[in-house]
This record gives C-alpha cells, structure tokens and sequence, in this order.
C-alpha cells in the first residue's frame, strides 16, 4: 500500500497515516482481500494452500480450521474440485476465483479489486462480477474495484470516475 | 506458527526450483571441499617442509665460538682501565672448543621443565682417506638414542641399522655421497684421519641421506666415544649441547637465559633458520589467499543465483505482500533460503574434503632424494 499521500485515511475507524510496515501488513492481512489483474497466484503451491496463506499467516485459526474455511470459500466460488490442483492448471477465470477466495478468507472489510477481469474473456468476466455481486449482495461484503470496463461499471452501486489522477464525476 | 509458514514457504520456492538450488548448493560444495583439500594439503606440506629443518635442528645450540678475548690485558691494567684501549690485530687464543664443566650444564639442564630434551654433540674436522686421497669430512659424534628421539635420526639412515652406531665399537655411518664415492660398502673398514693428524679404522655400519648433496658428502655420524677417541680427548669432552624445548617460541629467550649463566655461547632455532620461516610464513599467506578467493568466489555464486531468483519471484513477493506478509518476513523467507543452501552445500564440503584430503594422504608417493618424504610413513 502506499504511504505516500496526503490527508487522512481511516480503515475501520484507524487512521493508516502513522502506521509502521509491519503494521500495515497486518491490516493488510486482516480487513483488506486483494484481486489483481495480473499475478493470481502463487505457482509454487496448490490451489489450496494459496487460498490457505493469508489465514495461516493470520493465526487466528488452526491449519485444520484453516484449510475447512478455505474449501468453503472456494465451494462459494463453485471450484472446490480444483482445490488440490496447481494454479497453471487451471484456466485464467479459474485463477481469479481461486484469487478472490484468497481475498476472502480472513473475511476482510473491504475488498479491493485492481482491474480484476481486464485480463479475461468476456464470459469469465461474466462469471467474475456475478461472484462479486453474489457476495455484495448476499455477504454484504463492500468491493472496491478500478476497471476500464465501462459495462461492468455501470452494473456496480456507485461509480467514481478519475482522470489523471483527479475525480471528475461521482 | 509464523516461523512454521515461513519455512514451509522457503522450501516451496526452493522445490519449486530445483534444479537451480542445486546448481547453488553444488557451487558451494564445489568451494568448500576445495577450500578444505587446498588448506589441508598445503598446511600438510608446510608442516612436512619445516619438519625437514625443525627435526633436525636444535631449538637452542650450546657451544663455544672461537674468537678473541673480550677483555684484553691492558684492559685490566689500573693505570687504563678508565681510558679507551685500542688493540690492533687481536687473534684468538687457544682455541678451546670445548665445553667446560658439561657435565653439571647437561644435568641442570635435565631438571629444567621447559626443555623436552638434550643430545650432546662432538664435531670433529676429519679426512677420509681413500687410496691416495684424503677427502675432508665432518663426523658428528652423537649420543645415539637421545639423537634418535629428539632428531629422528632413523628416518636419515637410508642403509644398515642406526642402533648398530652404538653397539658396534669404532663405527661410522657414512654420508651417502662420501661413501658413493669411497665405494664403501657397509661391513667395510675406512681410514680416518683427525685435524692433530691421528689415524683411525672405523666399521661402516650404515648410509646417511639428507636430501642435500653438500652435506650428504661430508658429513658422518659416530657414537661420542667414538669421536672422542678420534680428537684423542677425554670421555668429558663435548663441544656442543643441543637442547629441544617444548614451545619453540620461547628460544631465543631462554638461549639469552643459557648463555649468561652457564657463560657459553647460544644459537636459538629463529636465529639460525630466519630464512626458513620468512618462506613458511610466505607459503601459509599464498594458501590462505588461494582458500579466501575460493570461499569469496562461493559467496558471489550464492548471492547471484539469490538475486536471479529474488528478480523471477517479484510477483510472488507482489502477491505475499499483498495477503499481508510484511517486507521483513519475505526478507526473511529468502534469507532462510540462502542459509540453508549454504549449509547443506557446507556441510556435504566438509565431508567431501575429508575425502579428498585421505585420498590425498593416501596416494603414494616417495622420493629418492630425500627418503624421509613419503606418504607410506606415518609420524
């Protein structure tokens, strides 16, 4: 996360701005789940044990409890039968959903999106904002997402759009 | 628990890579058992190299010099004893060689915890007469056994048996060359002639070799009595005392120390052989050198092959940032990795050197020219 900005910024009632890098990582850990568009996940391990890190480097649960909460997630996201599998077996809508129940696992407050379907095809875009309104709507879950995909930011609650680093219409 | 992940994360990356852990870990055995083998190696020549000049020479020689008087007459004088003398063209008086009053030195001596051991030496100028011929030589007369221990005496005879110097009257070991060239054959009688012009037949028991061909053509060892009888001395004379200590480093001290008390002259083993361990101190630089470069070429290996994998995981390290590992905790997992690499690759060094090293120790080789260098001989 960067450090690097000016005015205040509160997560959970925190203000970030003084926070040192272990701390930050904790937040990180606990209240945020990140998506990216590019690097999923990690290729040295299972699809499992990538969904598991952030809960086993959490420590709230045990590595068994861990691991249960982890096939839930990915039952959500409906690729349990993927779970022992190892990422660059699996297709690119595949690795997003197993990334976004990496996101998931700690049950964050926020999760953020970086262009989370800008590097898939139209139908696992599709499948990728039915998972993240799925889990608005039923989870009550708050997503934070930046696209380019105009389509799939007109189907989200509330749109803030930027240009050049500056906020040209809400 | 934290611990527990990041290990299991160090060694998932490593797995995951194998191929290149083991071109790392490789490398660094590769230097190690090198670093190992070179040292022992050159460390075990250094040792045989200063064992040839230590095992043979004394720690601390007692003996006289010739050379004038320190104190001339006028010296003594009461009318010149304040003014400054000068005495042209002194020479030296007599000549005595011997050792006064040996016999209470060598068992003071004997009493003096420091000292490991004494061996007393006669030296005797000699001819060798051969036919016509007389050929100048040196023979030693030395106390057999003491020689033996603290000298390895045994390890110099190439022919015949050392002990036989002792149990057989009027012997002679010759040098090796000087009995080449006498056609002496062990068995054999020799005529000797001393310095006052006395001839004397000894029985040649055995052959000397050093190594060196200057002193293996004239010098000879026979027993004190042996020597004595030679000069045509009494049994009480010796010229020199050879004294072994138990630290070497202590010489030149205690040779100060013997020749105020017992009023002789004293050579230490530094003093004599400063030569010698400028080129010891040399070898022992360039092998320490050769082993640092090897270790400082490992490191480098590691650190590369390190960075290279630090460059493919930027992702990884992207993606364990983001699910909340801290900088410092991926620090550590890489560091984790780096570790273990050199310390698996460090330990399979060590063992591989200590192969290297007995196969080393093992092979055989021997010289001709100076027989006590040799693998077959244990020390």
């Amino acid at each position: 996360m960067d450090t690097d900005y000016q005015g205040e910024l509160l997560i959970d009632q925190i203000s970030m701005s003084k926070k040192k890098e272990a701390e930050l990582a904790k937040v990180r850990n606990e209240k945020i789940g990140f998506v990216f568009q590019f690097h999923y996940l990690l290729n040295e391990f299972s699809v499992l044990k990538n969904v598991m890190l952030p809960g086993l480097k959490l420590g709230k649960y045990s590595a068994k409890e861990v691991e249960f909460r982890a096939m839930e997630k990915l039952k959500i996201l409906g690729i349990e039968n993927e779970a022992l599998k190892m990422p660059n077996q699996l297709s690119g809508g595949q690795k997003q959903r197993v990334a976004i129940a990496r996101a998931l696992i700690n049950d964050p407050l926020i999760i953020m999106g970086d262009e989370p379907t800008g590097n898939l095809d139209k139908k696992n875009s599709q499948i990728v904002f039915d998972v993240f309104k799925e889990l608005a709507i039923e989870s009550k879950q708050t997503l934070l997402i930046v696209t380019h995909d105009g389509e799939f930011a007109q189907k989200s609650d509330r749109i803030i759009e930027m240009e050049d680093g500056k906020i040209i219409r809400q | 628990m934290n611990t527990k992940l990041i290990f299991s994360i160090a060694k998932a990356l490593m797995l995951a890579r194998w191929k290149q852990t083991l071109v790392a870990a490789v490398g660094v055995v590769f230097s190690i058992t090198m670093f190992v083998t070179l040292l022992g190696f050159m460390n075990g020549l250094n040792d045989l190299l200063d064992s040839l000049i230590l095992n043979r020479t004394p720690h601390i020689r007692l003996y006289n010099e010739i050379k004038p008087t320190k104190i001339q007459p006028i010296d003594r004088d009461p009318n010149y004893k304040s003014s400054h003398n000068f005495v042209e063209s002194v020479k030296p008086n007599g000549g005595r060689l011997e050792i006064y009053n040996n016999a209470s030195i060598i068992s003071t001596l004997k009493k003096d915890k420091r000292i490991l051991g004494i061996s007393p030496k006669i030296a005797a100028q000699v001819f060798y007469n051969v036919g016509a011929i007389d050929m100048t030589g040196t023979i030693s007369g030395i106390d057999v056994e003491a020689e033996n221990k603290l000298f390895k005496f045994s390890e110099y005879v190439v022919g015949g048996n050392y002990i036989d110097l002792k149990n057989v009257p009027n012997s002679i070991i010759l040098g090796k060359v000087a009995a080449e060239k006498m056609l002496a054959e062990i068995g054999d009688i020799i005529q000797v002639t001393s310095a006052k012009g006395e001839r004397m037949q000894l029985k040649v028991v055995g052959y000397f070799q050093s190594g060196l061909q200057d002193i293996d053509k004239v010098q000879s060892y026979a027993s004190i009595s042996t020597a004595q009888k030679i000069l045509g001395k009494t049994n009480n004379y010796i010229t020199d005392i050879q004294i072994k200590l138990h630290d070497i480093n202590q010489a030149p001290d205690i040779a100060r120390e013997f020749s105020a008390i017992f009023e002789v002259d004293a050579t230490d083993i530094q003093t004599a052989n400063s030569q010698f361990e400028t080129g010891s101190d040399i070898r022992t630089l360039i092998s320490y050198a050769v082993g640092i470069t090897l270790l400082i070429v490992a490191g480098f290996g590691i650190y590369n092959i390190l960075n290279m994998m630090i460059f493919e995981k930027m992702d990884s390290i992207a993606i364990l940032k983001a699910t909340g590992f801290s900088g410092k905790e991926v620090q550590r997992v890489f560091i984790l990795i780096a570790l273990s690499i050199g310390f698996v690759g460090g330990l399979f060094g060590l063992f591989f050197g200590f192969v290297f090293s007995v196969i080393i120790d093992n092979l055989p080789f021997n010289t001709a020219a100076i027989p006590s260098v040799t693998t077959s001989k244990k020390y």
